[in-house]
Formats: structure tokens, C-alpha cells, sequence
């Protein structure tokens, strides 16, 4: 097997064993060490596949997305949650066995024939694209799942994840304008729902979603 | 020249609140002076694109029939938010409510969130498209989460984590789109009009899979049902103008990557699955809108059902197709002018009453004659009673649903007829009735009446008399799905 395609293939599968490993753990810190596991896995496969093609746009933004998001994000997220003192990550709708099931369940989703068209596309890629869509539908869950607010943002981060990985093994390349456009949405993304939290945190005492119950019809 | 026009009045805007800081009237004005740019570029556009069908700069903007009429639509609505917000904010600071510091933030994120919106009316391409909509809701964050209450944060965050989910949705199927259409397309830049190009070589199952991304994506930009609700909470938290920008004009920029990649899918799979879809989140959206506001205990989430209410009868008009295609057209322009109206004036009973609350607001017409007397107009105009534009476009997509699903439409009417009744229950509480407490009687200024008044007068124009550029333009944006 070539070794580039290995390397892509470790690095997806490290994608989508992050996003499933977040469902697991319940320490904040813990999150955000799985978090950039994953964003330096993304950046690794952006930086190997522009290595591999000569595309110097795709190695800058290998570059960038290191730097925003395995170097920046987590340190942005470590200050948090040490100054709010946020170490516990709060419970889940579902508990860990049916939350397991559930992940079990989604991942058999993408292999079924429902999914095959999208992953049909790409046939040098496609057991890889298949983790891929996993990735991103369990990250969903998370987002679901969890009553706390600080791992609603690192599954929609896991979820962003999953779809720059997808993208980068679809080959769809931008030119670098855009795709920097991304990631500078990303980076806003991260420091206004950072602030948001310490918001929500000096209003409500807590980052649990259920103490928010402000509105109602 | 003009679309740069668009593009970057706001952000002088931005650049000129940044250094004049603190001197609060030359931050109003450069806001209103940006903003009656945009209107007036934007009248332009939509003039050049009647004559001549599309307007373009470079390969990277451009501005079609459809797009044309939402351009004009965002600068009304723009500029009447931004010369109420004058007032509005000046009241609020003359109260003690905001500080200096808020109130300039307020016009710098209004800028932003109009920069943004702009942005994504004239790209070509759809990332960039993706990443404007993504600013808008960006920009709006801290627009809802401005009074610093914990409602306020409450509905900021909900904003933020359900529109970005939806957003990231929205990103996976114009990624699947995108993947389908690069092998056949060469050309580093991508455009709706190169993926439409080569439409007719796409895999369907894949394409079908991707519309339903999107649709639920930005479907949730939208405020459909069920995916919608962050949008109340939203609406109604944020200052009037904002939601006045919110709901007449963020809920058209939400629809048109829909309508787009509707016109993308139909070249592939056929008419009748985009359609279908739209009838069904069109169908759910008007019967849930129809219940929940009969319970409202808030006038502006009022107006925020209203509004999902409205894009649902927008969707059914592109469900339904044929007439229903430009009756929908039709519809946003007609809605977006009453509901911005309504907001604004909102915002009034606001400032009188100090509260959200219908029971707390009873005798609105002795204490605010003029605001009432418009709020009446503009509940006639969005319970769509004739002679307003928006009963005619109504009457329309009923029709068009008469032709093509005659067991859905009776749906949609009874649908119609509990919104009045639930409207007008509402409203005439708020409007008629003994005056309570000592409040004076009395507008708070000219600029926090005149721009309702602006928006319902073109309303009730166009509802007389169309002209013939808008005209024009329906009725090329119509025939952009008749392809």
C-alpha cells in the first residue's frame, strides 16, 4: 500500500476515533487534548496530501489550520476553563452503553446502502470516506447528547473536523482565498463562542444547557 | 463597480466608528450615510439587471434576476433598521439601559452583519457563499446577546450551536455537490454557473443525498420546522432593528443557496423531489407557526412565528411551482417590507410599555396613535387581508396548490385562517382597551416612526402598483427554475 495512503489512512481513522473517544471521556481537559489530537490529524493529511500533489496552497493551509487549531484553540480553551475553574463536563441525555450503541448504530448507517452512492464516488478512498461520514455524524450526536455547553462546542469543532477531512480526501481544493475564508470563520467561530461561554457561566452559575430555561412559548 | 459599492460602504462604515469612538452622531450618520449607499447601489443593480439580466464583477460577482430583487430588498429593510436603530438606541441611552461603549457596538456589528449579507447575495461561488451566511450568524451573536440578560444569552447560544450545526450540514452537502461536479468542471474557481453547466453529467442518487443536506443545512437558516427553534427565542431577544433585519431580510439570504442548488438538482433528478421536499418542511413550518401562535405570551415572539409562517408560504410557493414559483418571489418582497415594519414597531411598544408581554401592553392607540395605527396596517398586511400585496401572493400559491396538490392546500388554508384568528386575538388586546398606569402619550422621535412609515407606504405601493423593473425582474428569476 503506498505510503501516503497509509499515512491518510491512519490520520482519517485517528479523525474518527477522536470523535467517538469525546463521547467517552467526561473531564473538559481531556476534551480538548482529544480535540487536538484531531485537528493535528487533520492538518497532518492536508499537509501529506500537499506534499504529495505540489500544491503549495494546500501545505499553507496544512499550516494555518496547525496553527489555529492544534496550537491556538486549545490553549484559547485551556485559559477558559482554568479561569471559570470548568473541569467536569456534565451528563449526557443518554447513558454511555446506549450512547455506544448509538455510535455503533451511526457508523453502520454510513455502510449501508443509503450512504453508498456518496462513498462510491471516491473509490481509492472508500472505506476511508465511510469512516469519514461516521466521523461527522457522531460528532452530530455529541453536539446532541451532551448537556454541556463547553462539549456542544468541541463537538461542532470535532464536526468541522470531520468535514475538512472529508473534503480533503474528495479533493476539493479551493483557491487559497477561500479556504483561508474557512478557517478564519473557524478561528471567529471559536473566540465568540469562547466569550459566549463565560457569558452563559456568569449568568447561569453552571454550563449545564438544562439550567438554561430562560424561554419558553 | 456597484457590487464593490455594496461591499464596501459598510466597512468604511466600520473603519469611521472605529475612530470616532466616541463621538456617537458621526457613527449614527456614517451607519446611514452607508447604508443609503447600499440602497442606492442596490437600486441600481436591480435596474441594470432588468435591462440587461445580470450584473457582474470580475468572475467573482455577480448579481442575477433573483438575486437582484433580495439586493433590494436587504438594503430597504438595511437602511430602515439603521435609521430607526437611531433612534432606538438614542432612547435606550437617554434611559440609562445601554452605555455609550454598547451602542457603538451595535453599529459596528450592524455594518459587519450588513457586509456579511451582502457578501453573500453577490458571490459566485458557493464556499464563499457558505462562509457569508456563517458571518451573518457571527456577526448576529452578540447583536441577540445585547441586553446582557440571561434570556438574551440564553437565545444567543441556542443562535449560535443550532445555526452552526445546521451551517456545518449545509457545508457537507456543498461539498458533495462540489465533489460530484470537479472532475467535470476546469476551472479553479467554482461557480453556481459552472456546476449548473455541467448538471446534466451528475451522479442523481448523490445529488438527491446532498440537496437534503442542504435543505435541512440552510433550511435551518431559514427557520423551517423543525429545525426551528432557535429562531423565537432569537428574534425576540435581539434589539427591534436587528430583529427587523432578521426576519426581513437573514431569512431570504438562508433561502437562496436552496433555491440555487434546487435549480442545480432539478437539472439532475427532475422537478418533482426539490418540490416534494418543499412541500413537506413547507407544510410542518405553517401548521406549527399556525398553533404556536395562538399560546404566544410575547408580542415580538408573535412576529417571530409570523415569520416562519411567511418563509413556509414562500417554500409551498416553490413546492407548488408554476404561478407559485413567482407568487413565492413575490411573497418575500412582501413580507420582508411588513415584517421589518412590524418589528421596528415593536420596538416602540417596547420603549412605551417596558415589556414583551401582551397582557402588559393594553391601549397602545391613546398612548402611541401613530405606531398603533401602523402596527394595525401591518397585522392587515401579514394576515394577508386584501388590498396588501401579500394576500394577493397567498392567493397565488393557493392557487398554484389547487392545480398541482389539490389535498394539501385545504391544509394550508385552515393553516392561514387560525393565524388571523390568532392575530388578530392578539393584537387587539395590545391596541384597544383603558390605558394603564402614567405613561405619557406620545411618539419618542422621528426617526423611530418614519421608517416603519417608509417600509408600509412602499408596501402598500407595491401592493397597487408594481414597477415594471421588479416586474421584470420576477419574471426572469422565474424562468432561471423554468430551465
Amino acid at each position: 500500500m503506498d505510503t501516503n495512503l497509509q499515512l491518510l489512512s491512519i490520520f482519517q481513522l485517528t479523525v474518527f476515533l477522536c470523535s467517538v473517544l469525546m463521547h467517552i471521556l467526561r473531564k473538559n481537559s481531556s476534551l480538548i487534548l482529544i480535540y487536538l489530537l484531531q485537528s493535528l490529524s487533520v492538518a497532518l493529511m492536508l499537509l501529506i496530501l500537499g506534499i504529495n500533489q505540489g500544491s503549495i496552497s494546500l501545505i499553507l493551509v496544512g499550516m494555518i489550520t496547525a496553527l489555529v487549531k492544534v496550537i491556538g484553540a486549545p490553549i484559547f480553551f485551556s485559559r477558559l476553563i482554568n479561569r471559570q475553574q470548568l473541569a467536569i463536563s456534565t451528563t449526557t441525555y443518554l447513558n454511555t452503553p446506549i450512547t455506544l450503541g448509538f455510535i455503533l448504530g451511526l457508523t453502520a448507517l454510513v455502510q449501508s446502502y443509503i450512504f453508498a452512492p456518496i462513498i462510491s464516488l471516491f473509490p481509492q478512498f472508500q472505506q476511508l470516506m465511510a469512516f469519514s461520514l461516521s466521523g461527522i455524524l457522531i460528532s452530530l450526536f455529541l453536539v446532541i447528547n451532551r448537556r454541556g455547553v463547553f462539549s456542544q462546542l468541541i463537538g461542532i469543532l470535532s464536526f468541522e473536523n470531520g468535514l475538512v477531512a472529508f473534503s480533503t480526501l474528495a479533493g476539493i481544493e479551493q483557491i487559497l482565498a477561500v479556504e483561508i475564508g474557512v478557517l478564519f470563520n473557524i478561528l471567529l467561530w471559536i473566540v465568540i463562542s469562547s466569550v459566549l461561554i463565560t457569558l452563559i457561566y456568569s449568568h447561569f452559575g453552571s454550563l449545564n444547557t438544562t439550567e438554561m430555561n430562560k424561554l419558553k412559548d | 463597480m456597484l457590487i464593490l459599492i455594496l461591499l464596501i460602504a459598510p466597512a468604511i462604515a466600520t473603519i469611521i466608528t472605529l475612530i470616532f469612538r466616541n463621538n456617537l452622531k458621526v457613527i449614527e450618520y456614517s451607519a446611514l450615510i452607508s447604508a443609503g449607499t447600499q440602497l442606492t447601489a442596490a437600486l441600481l443593480i436591480a435596474n441594470t439587471v432588468a435591462g440587461a439580466q445580470s450584473y457582474s464583477l470580475l468572475p467573482y460577482f455577480q448579481a442575477d434576476s433573483l438575486s437582484a430583487i433580495l439586493i433590494l430588498i436587504t438594503s430597504l429593510v438595511g437602511f430602515a433598521s439603521v435609521a430607526y436603530n437611531i433612534g432606538y438606541m438614542r432612547e435606550e441611552l437617554k434611559r440609562g439601559v445601554l452605555g455609550q461603549s454598547r451602542t457603538r457596538q451595535s453599529y459596528i456589528l450592524i455594518n459587519l452583519f450588513l457586509l456579511a449579507m451582502f457578501l453573500g447575495l453577490t458571490t459566485t461561488n458557493p464556499i464563499i457563499t457558505w462562509i457569508s451566511i456563517e458571518a451573518t450568524t457571527l456577526s448576529t451573536v452578540f447583536l441577540i446577546s445585547f441586553y446582557n440578560k440571561p434570556s438574551a444569552t440564553e437565545a444567543a447560544w441556542k443562535y449560535l450551536v443550532i445555526n452552526s450545526v445546521g451551517l456545518m450540514l449545509a457545508f457537507l452537502g456543498t461539498i458533495i455537490y462540489l465533489a460530484c461536479a470537479t472532475p467535470f468542471i476546469h476551472s479553479d474557481f467554482i461557480t453556481w454557473e459552472n456546476i449548473l453547466s455541467v448538471s446534466s453529467s451528475l451522479n442523481p442518487d448523490v445529488i438527491s443525498m446532498a440537496f437534503i443536506f442542504i435543505l435541512i443545512g440552510y433550511g435551518t437558516k431559514v427557520g423551517l420546522a423543525p429545525m426551528h427553534s432557535w429562531l423565537p427565542d432569537a428574534h425576540s431577544q435581539a434589539p427591534s432593528p436587528i430583529s427587523a433585519i432578521l426576519s426581513g431580510a437573514l431569512l431570504n439570504i438562508g433561502l437562496l443557496p436552496i433555491l440555487r442548488f434546487k435549480i442545480i438538482t432539478d437539472n439532475v433528478v427532475g422537478q418533482n423531489f426539490t418540490q416534494n421536499l418543499f412541500i413537506f418542511f413547507g407544510v410542518i413550518s405553517i401548521v406549527l407557526a399556525s398553533f404556536a401562535i395562538f399560546r404566544q405570551a410575547s408580542y415580538k415572539r408573535l412576529l417571530a412565528y409570523s415569520s416562519i409562517e411567511h418563509m413556509a408560504v414562500v417554500l409551498l410557493g416553490f413546492g407548488f411551482g408554476g404561478l407559485g414559483i413567482y407568487a413565492g418571489l413575490l411573497h418575500m418582497i412582501y413580507h420582508s417590507l411588513a415584517k421589518s415594519a412590524m418589528f421596528l414597531l415593536s420596538g416602540n411598544i417596547l420603549l412605551k410599555f417596558e415589556s414583551e408581554k401582551i397582557r402588559n401592553v393594553v391601549g397602545a392607540m391613546g398612548l402611541l396613535p401613530k405606531t398603533s395605527i401602523l402596527f394595525i396596517i401591518g397585522f392587515l398586511a401579514l394576515t394577508g387581508v386584501p388590498p396588501f400585496g401579500l394576500f394577493l401572493s397567498e392567493f397565488y400559491i393557493i392557487l398554484a396548490g389547487i392545480q398541482t396538490h389539490p389535498w394539501i392546500t385545504p391544509i394550508v388554508v385552515f393553516a392561514l385562517a387560525l393565524i388571523f384568528f390568532g392575530f388578530f386575538k392578539q393584537i387587539s388586546t395590545m391596541m384597544f382597551g383603558s390605558m394603564q398606569g402614567e405613561e405619557t402619550r406620545g411618539e419618542y422621535s422621528k426617526w423611530t416612526v418614519i421608517p416603519p412609515l417608509i417600509l408600509l407606504s412602499i408596501l402598500i405601493f407595491f401592493s397597487l402598483i408594481l414597477p415594471e423593473q421588479i416586474q421584470t425582474l420576477l419574471k426572469n428569476a422565474v424562468l432561471l427554475f423554468n430551465q
